[in-house]
């Protein structure tokens, strides 16, 4: 080991890299490289796995099955840690070695698809006989020389690359496509099947390759080990609960004086405008639009956001990343002119409508007269395709992108819509109202799905009526016809249960 | 091969002389005196730098003669027009006309040319109230090259449709396997009769508006002033649904009648229907479910056909079912005016107003702003935008006209950190709520005292500060270095 951590060193990295390059290398520090890969040879594996995507529009209905190839490594506890979306929605997963034609059965033990994390469980304890597990390293230095192992296209053995840290900082993970947290970018070569597999620097693990830049020439990107231990230690407690957010929308607009002076905060004071709470937030209450918050822990924010931390430039929502759920910051900010502190309490602090895509988590559905009720997520507009943004109906692109604003009702939990109907005598006149959002029915306000059966039970004169956003057509529906013919419709187009 | 061809050629040019004989008159002789080729040059303003003007584009388009002086043709053409030139059969100087009335919701115009210009009275066209399904119709047009062109199409049916220029509907006849394409006013001919004016055309049809129309706006036209004609104020939805009509209490013998779903606050029918009445008739015209009535020349026509031939101030019998029961309602035509929309649906002739303080850029929501955003504008613009324009461009009320957006911020140093801001919607200045664009100019008095302009917006948005300080330096900066002739425009 301490050999090792000898060429850890920036200068031993880059030395070794041009070592390597040159047509005579020296061959003790080639054999140090070699044992690298020859301790580790069997502690990557290779992780395929056969996904089913839930259908959000019919629920009952799952989606055509895909396979996919990623990587994976054993880490202590003989677990394997990957990434989330090398097994999110996995039906099957198998796990193989190199140079062993054994292949076996896994499952997932935990998945942080904000993080795109996972632990994978491989049956047979055997399996562990022959690998060593692989032990985290810190954060890698800019500049400082890493090493790509996995198993990406184009062959079936482990594939080694190396590069250099080319930048550190806080990056979205495209996995969820909302979530972001530390990057690292490294210009080792990071390919379709490299994903999940570590990192190296030192022998030790210093990220998990993740995704890459497709437009780009040598950009990929790495999870860096503050992230990684986050994860590890969530599911200490055997659930994985996630990352917390602030809870509030900032500004970074006080390099303008006269702002920084209308808002009283001193002149040499660097902070953000906090500019919308979420609703139901752990920061309602103790934030307002208008405040400016200036630290978080011991961080002062600068007029971008970032502060500064352990040597890097990161936003300030760092701070709240490495902490648990349930665990509190302490935030400063001024409010006319006063500063003041509170503790935040670091919590999940989802919208109503929450921007990242789901996994792993079945959507849910209400049938009433063949009229198919889910809960809008990413998932459900994504069925519109790849402009799915610019193709959605227009009030579902206006909820998606303002719903914390235009959704001023703290007991709206969810926003359900009518997103399929299944044809029958009952409902032959209300296709116009496919892909509308249900306001009321019978009166009665729906702020989730669950409201809807008790709400289509309480019919008045034999007539359910449904009010929709935005719409000043009430849908009618005749109860005693929905009730007659529940039974037939369920029977017609194969669905199991009128809910699940 | 060649000598079968020859056949068929020879019994197509023996065909062709009888067919003609047998189906048309030729009014090419008479039509020169009475059809002109006009060209005009517009000039619109740019939205984005509503300061600016964009570059002068020339059109050409047809018109027929409708008076000694007087010529008709379409609309569109002339939105934004600088200079209107016409040009006769066998006349190679250009005669100066203007506009004297134009209505963009009829797409029809009416130009006087300069009289000193014209050397020989025109000889006007009069139209004629034909309608006969499947018969082939003649169009003239005098060209740009001077010649009288012929083409021709088949009345196929009449429907009420939106023109490319307005929000309004209103009757156009249709006419099929047109035998090229004719769209800009070229006059379309039953015989010997001028019926219709062509309006839009496809590679299959052509759209004309018809002689009823022609003749009712002429006739207003003639009057001392304009009204116009009558605009829907309300939307409706179908009634087909059995259970909606139990649930209405309609009874089963009342199986007609259309959803009265939105209520505008402008228009014909705003402030007398209801939201929730089913319309059964409009004067007597009994309404089905889709809203369409039995016109006794037209076959089944929706019914802004009733509303949009009515003058503005007459009045119109309309039958509701309304909370279980029948009742008449009588209902004052109205039209709708683009500019009194919250979000205006055209600005044809007029430039934008516009306010820049500080850098910041305000200006009014419109639809041609929101275009900006090119193909598929309606699924890229801001959706708070969108929305006012979707579902409020025709309910504005006493307190909110116009909807007043910061639309960009020309980068200085007195804005440094609002730099990206742009596209959100102004709620308040200096305190003073903004309902209409003239707000902000009175808003800017407000707080002497206070060293900043304060700027709220909608949604979640950081409130704008503009420093008092040094205002009138940084705007001269401003108007120097970005080319603005005057900070501010208003009507």
């Amino acid at each position: 080991m301490m050999q090792h951590r000898s060429i850890c060193s920036p200068c031993a990295a880059i030395a070794l890299v041009l070592l390597l390059a040159s047509p005579l290398p020296t061959v003790a520090q080639e054999s140090v490289f070699q044992d690298i890969i020859k301790t580790y040879e069997k502690s990557v594996v290779m992780i395929m796995a056969v996904r089913q995507e839930f259908d959000y529009v019919t629920p009952w209905k799952k989606r055509p099955m895909a396979g996919g190839v990623g990587t994976g490594f054993v880490i202590d506890g003989q677990r394997i840690l990957t990434n989330a979306h090398n097994v999110a929605n996995a039906r099957y997963i198998e796990v193989s070695k190199q140079y062993e034609a054994t292949r076996y059965p896994a499952m997932v033990e935990f998945v942080g698809h904000d993080c795109d994390l996972a632990i994978v469980r491989v049956m047979d304890a055997a399996f562990f006989d022959d690998t060593t597990p692989l032990s985290l390293g810190g954060v890698p230095r800019v500049n400082s020389t890493v090493q790509t192992c996995g198993f990406p296209m184009g062959g079936r053995q482990l594939s080694i690359t190396e590069g250099v840290v080319s930048r550190i900082e806080t990056g979205i993970y495209s996995h969820t496509q909302a979530d972001s947290h530390v990057i690292v970018q490294t210009d080792a070569a990071i390919n379709p099947g490299n994903s999940g597999g570590p990192v190296l620097q030192d022998g030790k693990v210093v990220g998990v390759a993740f995704q890459g830049l497709q437009q780009a020439d040598n950009i990929g990107y790495m999870i860096p080990t503050t992230v990684i231990e986050h994860f590890l230690k969530d599911v200490q407690d055997s659930t994985y609960d996630g990352f917390g957010s602030l809870g509030a929308d900032t500004f970074e607009g006080l390099h303008n004086p006269a702002y920084k002076t209308y808002l009283k905060v001193p002149a040499k004071v660097d902070g953000v405008v906090i500019i919308e709470v979420v609703r139901n937030s752990t920061a309602e209450g103790i934030l307002q639009k208008g405040d400016v918050l200036t630290r978080i822990d011991t961080y002062n924010i600068d007029n971008d956001g970032l502060i500064l931390i352990d040597g890097l430039r990161l936003e300030f929502a760092e701070v709240i990343d490495r902490k648990q759920l349930g665990e509190t910051v302490e935030i400063e900010y001024y409010r006319d002119g006063q500063p003041a502190t509170a503790p935040l309490k670091v919590a999940l602090n989802y919208p109503v409508l929450t921007w990242g895509r789901q996994y792993d988590n079945e959507p849910k559905y209400q049938i009433y007269a063949g009229l198919t009720f889910v809960t809008i997520s990413r998932n459900y507009l994504e069925n519109w395709g790849r402009n799915w943004l610019s193709e959605i109906p227009f009030t579902l692109r206006y909820l998606f992108i303002h719903a914390n604003e235009l959704i001023d009702d703290a007991n709206r939990k969810e926003l359900i819509v009518l997103s399929e109907i299944l044809p029958d005598d009952v409902n032959a006149y209300l296709s116009g109202f496919k892909n509308q959002v249900v306001e009321t029915v019978n009166g009665v306000k729906i702020n989730a799905l669950k409201d809807l059966p008790a709400a289509f039970a309480a019919d008045k004169d034999g007539y359910c009526t449904v009010k929709f956003m935005d719409n000043d057509s009430p849908m009618i529906i005749d109860a005693n016809a929905a009730k007659r013919r529940e039974a037939d419709i369920l029977e017609k187009y194969q669905v199991p249960a009128a809910s699940n | 091969m060649f000598l079968k061809n020859a056949i068929i050629s020879i019994v197509i040019a023996v065909l062709c002389p009888i067919l003609q004989a047998e189906d048309a008159i030729d009014l090419t002789e008479p039509m020169r005196q009475s059809l002109v080729y006009l060209e005009v040059s517009s000039v619109s303003w740019e939205q984005i730098q509503p300061w600016r003007q964009s570059e002068v584009e020339t059109v050409g388009t047809y018109g027929c003669a409708v008076g000694p002086n007087e010529v008709l043709t379409l609309a569109a053409p002339m939105s934004n027009a600088v200079s209107i030139q016409a040009r006769r059969y066998a006349q190679n100087e250009f005669i100066p006309a203007r506009i004297k009335v134009i209505d963009y919701e009829y797409n029809l115009c009416l130009i006087e040319l300069d009289k000193s210009a014209v050397k020989t009275e025109l000889t006007p066209l009069s139209f004629e109230n034909k309608y006969n399904k499947n018969k082939d119709l003649r169009a003239y047009w005098l060209s740009s090259g001077g010649h009288l062109t012929t083409g021709r199409a088949t009345l196929d049916r009449a429907d009420v449709m939106y023109s490319n220029v307005s929000f309004v509907r209103t009757l156009n006849y249709v006419l099929s396997n047109p035998s090229r394409g004719t769209g800009n006013g070229e006059v379309y001919c039953l015989d010997k009769d001028a019926i219709g004016l062509a309006c839009w055309s496809t590679e299959t049809e052509v759209g004309i508006i018809p002689a009823e129309s022609i003749n009712r706006f002429l006739k207003q036209a003639r009057q001392e002033s304009y009204n116009g004609f009558g605009a829907v104020g309300f939307e409706t939805s179908d009634l087909l649904d059995p259970s909606v009509r139990n649930f209405l209490k309609m009874p089963d013998e009342l199986r007609h009648g259309v959803y009265v779903n939105t209520l505008y606050t402008m228009g014909t029918g705003s402030s007398e229907l209801r939201s929730g009445d089913v319309i059964l008739a409009i004067n007597g015209q009994s309404l089905n479910p889709y809203g369409r009535y039995q016109d006794d020349r037209y076959d089944r026509i929706g019914l802004e056909n009733l509303i949009s031939k009515e003058q503005v101030g007459s009045t119109m019998m309309f039958s509701l079912w309304r909370d279980g029961k029948q009742e008449d309602v009588e209902v004052v035509v109205r039209n709708i005016k683009a500019d009194q929309m919250l979000v205006p649906y055209y600005g044809y002739d007029r430039r934008p107003e516009y306010l820049v303080v500080g850098g910041f850029v305000f200006q009014k929501l419109t639809r041609d702003y929101m275009t900006m955003w090119g193909d598929g504008w309606q699924g890229k613009t801001p959706p708070h935008l969108f929305q006012y324009y979707r579902s409020q461009s025709f309910k504005p009320t006493e307190a909110r006209r116009d909807i007043v957006l910061l639309s960009y911020v020309l980068p200085t140093e007195a804005n440094l950190g609002y730099q990206q801001l742009g596209r959100i919607v102004v709620k308040s200045f200096n305190g003073k709520e903004i309902g209409r664009f003239e707000d902000l100019f009175d808003a800017l008095s407000l707080n002497p005292e206070s060293p900043f302009y304060v700027v709220e917006f909608e949604l979640s948005s950081p409130t704008v500060i503009i420093p008092k300080a040094q205002l009138k330096e940084t705007d001269r900066q401003i108007m120097e270095n970005y080319g603005i002739r005057e900070l501010s425009y208003r009507e």
